[in-house]
């Protein structure tokens, strides 16, 4: 009778702990989340399976991944000049400048958005 | 074989067998990856489960101190594990495994995961991110955070579970130190709740280890050796090194004439999903292209052995504190009683030996190779590590159950 009593006994632990890291992460929000939450809006315009071009202002490489992350089944290359939509995360103090370049190459801006440490610009060449 | 480790060998090849047919379907585009799952698990259970071996130590009961020192552990490790626990992984989380997993939850677009080749691996095989993609498409959303966790959990508890029940009856003692071995390595933990395919990879290696030992029992354990091996291959690329030195140093078994067809059922499915994966893979493992003729004259840069050392004992230092110690009394006892070191222990100090000569090899800058990673690999062949620790202290217990098991079949 005993001898099944292990896996019964990591079952329940794996269910508690399960509960218990929910608890958890359900009052934190990271950087993962933050880039999740500000790049929501930007998924009516890009149909699944885009290809999208990154220009990282604000020159953190882990924008990158984390954008990558959030836009996925999309392709985000980690150039600003491989595909013509161009999605730019820039700091809040970067985004004039980077405003005014974007519309000097051209660019209408699809969509944008702040958050509290970055700006989110989505723009395209037509 | 103890019932319990029949169950978790049960569950970690029920997860492997999950995640190669999850890849299958995608590549073949049939969305049958659930009556699939639920057939091979139920073959697995009817064939995994029952065990009528003639082992002396199934005869002597599970005792509540067994159960009450267990317990303690479990609860160490699973507290270790929440506060360890991050909610999107390590750094290789969300920018590899993770990422995987995203685009493999697509059925139509799982294939744009392959233009990653910048600051990715997309040659990475991908046990850890289709079982993570399944759990996640059969669930509701919002668990898509809590499975990796869950998953994560049973690597972390499997290993230290699958060694303390293998010896709680030869020497529980033994069992109880390798048990608290595991529950108090913060590294060990949080590498195993970091979301990453490592732990996967050394449990499997344990668990085939394991198979491996208890073949003299029942034969069909030939086949789940070979099985977890076959995982080990489709968890991560150094797997297929893991798996070939284990192949080696068993050869006279997996390929006896009694056992072939067994070592080929149970490895085919592995096998036949890796080769899949990586025929349609557009880019290289970056180490195997990296090869040429420099390479090669690397192996005799000095400077390059005394990083590799160097760092190596600064991890064992850091994060493996006892194992110094402990291998220095086990060699002592092999001294003592004049023999060599048991072929688990050959195996692992090969597998180590081999993982840091490639750091010899790689075309990246050696030093930030060995940062990054080795710590990660010597996590890897932790559990084997302490499961061949074990079966040296807990005694010569292998022998008696050998002459034991052969004088019931003599009957």
């Amino acid at each position: 009778m005993k001898d099944g009593i292990i896996p019964i006994l990591i079952l329940i632990s794996i269910s508690v702990a399960a509960v218990m890291f929910n608890n958890k992460i359900d009052s934190k929000t990271d950087d993962v989340d933050k880039m999740e939450n500000a790049l929501k809006g930007v998924h009516t315009f890009l149909k699944p399976g885009s290809n999208i071009s990154f220009q990282n202002g604000a020159n953190k490489a882990e924008l990158h991944f984390w954008a990558r992350l959030a836009l996925t089944p999309n392709y985000l290359a980690n150039k600003p000049h491989s595909f013509d939509t161009l999605l730019t995360v820039c700091s809040k103090e970067q985004y004039d400048s980077m405003n005014n370049d974007l519309q000097k190459n051209n660019r209408y801006i699809l969509w944008q958005n702040k958050d509290d440490q970055y700006c989110y610009i989505l723009t395209t060449t037509h | 074989m103890e019932l319990s480790n029949r169950y978790l060998l049960f569950v970690l090849a029920g997860l492997g067998a999950m995640s190669c047919i999850y890849f299958l379907c995608l590549i073949s585009m049939i969305h049958i990856a659930i009556p699939l799952s639920i057939a091979a698990i139920a073959l697995l259970y009817k064939w995994m489960i029952p065990d009528n071996s003639p082992d002396i130590y199934l005869k002597r009961p599970t005792s509540w101190l067994m159960l009450s020192v267990f317990t303690v552990g479990l609860g160490i490790i699973s507290q270790n594990a929440i506060n360890a626990a991050e909610k999107h992984g390590g750094w290789d989380a969300w920018a590899i495994w993770n990422l995987h997993s995203h685009y493999l939850r697509s059925p139509d677009l799982w294939k744009m995961m392959f233009r990653n080749v910048e600051n990715d691996h997309p040659d990475y095989p991908l046990f850890l991110p289709a079982i993570n993609a399944f759990g996640a498409r059969i669930t509701p959303d919002k668990a898509s955070l809590v499975i990796p966790f869950i998953i994560s959990m049973i690597v972390t508890i499997a290993a230290p579970a699958l060694v303390f029940v293998e010896f709680m009856k030869r020497n529980l003692l033994v069992a109880s130190l390798a048990l608290f071995l595991f529950a108090y390595n913060t590294f060990y933990i949080s590498c195993g709740t970091s979301q990453y395919a490592d732990p996967w990879l050394g449990t499997f290696f344990l668990a085939a280890m394991i198979c491996m030992d208890h073949v003299k029992e029942n034969k069909k354990y030939i086949a789940f050796s070979a099985a977890f091996l076959g995982c080990c291959m489709w968890t991560k690329n150094e797997g297929t090194i893991l798996a070939a030195i284990f192949l080696l140093f068993y050869a006279n078994r997996f390929f006896a004439r009694q056992y072939l067809k067994l070592t080929l059922t149970g490895i085919a499915l592995p096998l036949i999903t890796l080769v899949l994966f990586k025929t349609i893979v557009p880019t290289s493992n970056d180490m195997v292209s990296g090869l040429n003729a420099h390479t090669l004259n690397q192996i005799m840069e000095r400077e390059r052995y005394v990083i590799i050392y160097e760092n190596f004992f600064r991890n064992l230092k850091e994060h493996f504190p006892y194992f110094k110690g402990i291998f220095i009394t086990y060699m002592i006892m092999c001294f003592l009683r004049r023999k060599w070191p048991d072929k688990q222990m050959n195996i692992v100090l090969t597998c180590l030996i081999t993982y840091n000569a490639i750091y010899l090899l790689t075309r990246y800058s050696v030093e930030w190779h060995v940062i990054t990673s080795q710590d990660r690999l010597m996590a890897q062949l932790m559990p084997a590590m302490v499961y061949a620790f074990a079966l040296k202290f807990a005694g010569n217990s292998t022998q008696q159950r050998d002459q034991f098991s052969f004088k019931i079949m003599q009957n």
